[in-house]
């Protein structure tokens, strides 16, 4: 079976080995990884997300201090108490979400290692990279 | 040079009271007026004759609804169906309200906080009372972390409800902050051009740089534009997926 002029970029339908397929899927599978483009707007997006909230948890939890100071006739002591849980509040967030990236991170890794595994598998590969 | 807060400024078009409240008609309520005619049009034009192959509005109506059903569904699960509609909502009223901003002489108005805090907080009450009616007392359970000791709950607890209650101050900065920012660079930028131009000789010569540089920082804004929506949209399933399952 000839391929039709113009359709000399499509695999050739009669070599349906395996090996061919595999090996064009891989090739396939790379051209998906994302472009730089989409690397940068998704760090964009995740940047922007916990730059704020470390300023913003600082700020409310000073605030509440200051209220309740008022409220209780405790100045200053529960505004600066409450100002660092606010800072540790901020930080205690960006630990969080670092955590989980890693672990999605880690997870991908696993998954590009071994095509094809199992949930279940998967599950115990990454346990055992937490012990380790 | 142009003061590059003007653009910022509210201007009364209309009076309007309700009782006592002054609820005068203004350049903001007029480009989210106006908002909303571009999304009504954006869904009569994809919607008014669905086909089984879409054609192009189809196709882009139906990638930015799945889009945001793909979110949803990542980030919540099936139980986040019902809330598709108002998380779409927000995000398509935020993109396109992004977007009508970077027109030449138009408003934005996402830039004013009491626009972004008014969607913060409305998020908030939604879900706290979405909580509430799910798990009752339960809820609270979200400040206590599983598997914490005693000992460390003194500290965690409340850094979780400082944490917590700082959501809608986070959720409505972020995007202030963006697009207030950006808007103020590319009109400090712009007005370098002209400045550099009307200085005359060899200043003239440099004006080119600027408009260069606003160019480039006007690429960037409509990345953020789109970005800072779907982040909103995003911490919007994040927060409610806490709401509806707690522990997960």
């Amino acid at each position: 079976m000839t391929v039709p002029k113009g359709f000399s970029h499509l695999p050739d339908p009669a070599d349906s080995s395996t090996e061919a397929f595999d090996a064009r899927l891989a090739a396939a599978k790379a051209k998906a990884a994302p472009e730089p483009r989409a690397v940068v707007v998704s760090a964009l997006a995740r940047g922007t997300r916990h730059a704020v909230e470390i300023a913003a948890t600082t700020l409310v939890g000073a605030g509440i201090g200051w209220a309740l100071d008022r409220w209780l006739g405790t100045k200053p002591w529960l505004f600066l108490l409450l100002l660092l849980l606010g800072v540790a509040a901020g930080f205690w967030n960006l630990l969080k979400a670092v955590n989980a990236e890693t672990a999605a991170l880690k997870r991908a890794a696993a998954e590009r290692d071994e095509p094809g595994s199992t949930g279940e598998h998967q599950t115990g590969a990454s346990r055992s990279d937490e012990q380790g | 040079m142009a003061n590059p807060l003007e653009q910022f400024e509210i201007k009364r078009i209309a009076e309007l009271g309700v009782g006592e409240l002054d609820a005068a008609f203004t350049n903001a309520s007029l480009f989210m007026l106006i908002v909303l005619g571009l999304i009504l049009a954006f869904f009569w034009v994809g919607s008014r004759n669905p086909q089984l192959v879409p054609g192009r509005w189809q196709a882009a109506l139906e990638s930015l609804t799945g889009f945001i059903g793909q979110m949803v569904d990542e980030n919540i699960g099936p139980k986040g169906r019902a809330f598709v509609p108002f998380i779409f909502s927000l995000f398509i009223f935020i993109l396109v309200c992004n977007l009508v901003g970077l027109f030449p002489f138009s408003f934005t108005v996402t830039s004013h906080i009491a626009v972004t805090f008014a969607f913060a907080a409305l998020i908030f009450l939604i879900c706290v009372f979405v909580g509430i009616a799910r798990h009752g007392l339960h809820f609270f359970s979200l400040f206590v972390p599983a598997n914490t000791p005693p000992i460390l709950l003194l500290l965690i607890v409340p850094i979780e409800l400082i944490s917590f209650l700082s959501r809608p101050l986070t959720l409505s900065i972020r995007l202030f902050a963006n697009m207030t920012a950006g808007h103020i660079l590319l009109k400090v930028f712009a007005g370098f051009v002209i400045s550099l131009g009307a200085a005359g000789g060899a200043l003239a010569v440099l004006a080119p740089v600027p408009f260069a540089m606003t160019v480039a920082f006007y690429g960037l804004e409509l990345i953020v534009a789109v970005v800072q929506a779907y982040v909103f949209a995003l911490l919007t399933c994040i927060y409610l997926n806490d709401s509806i399952n707690l522990h997960h």
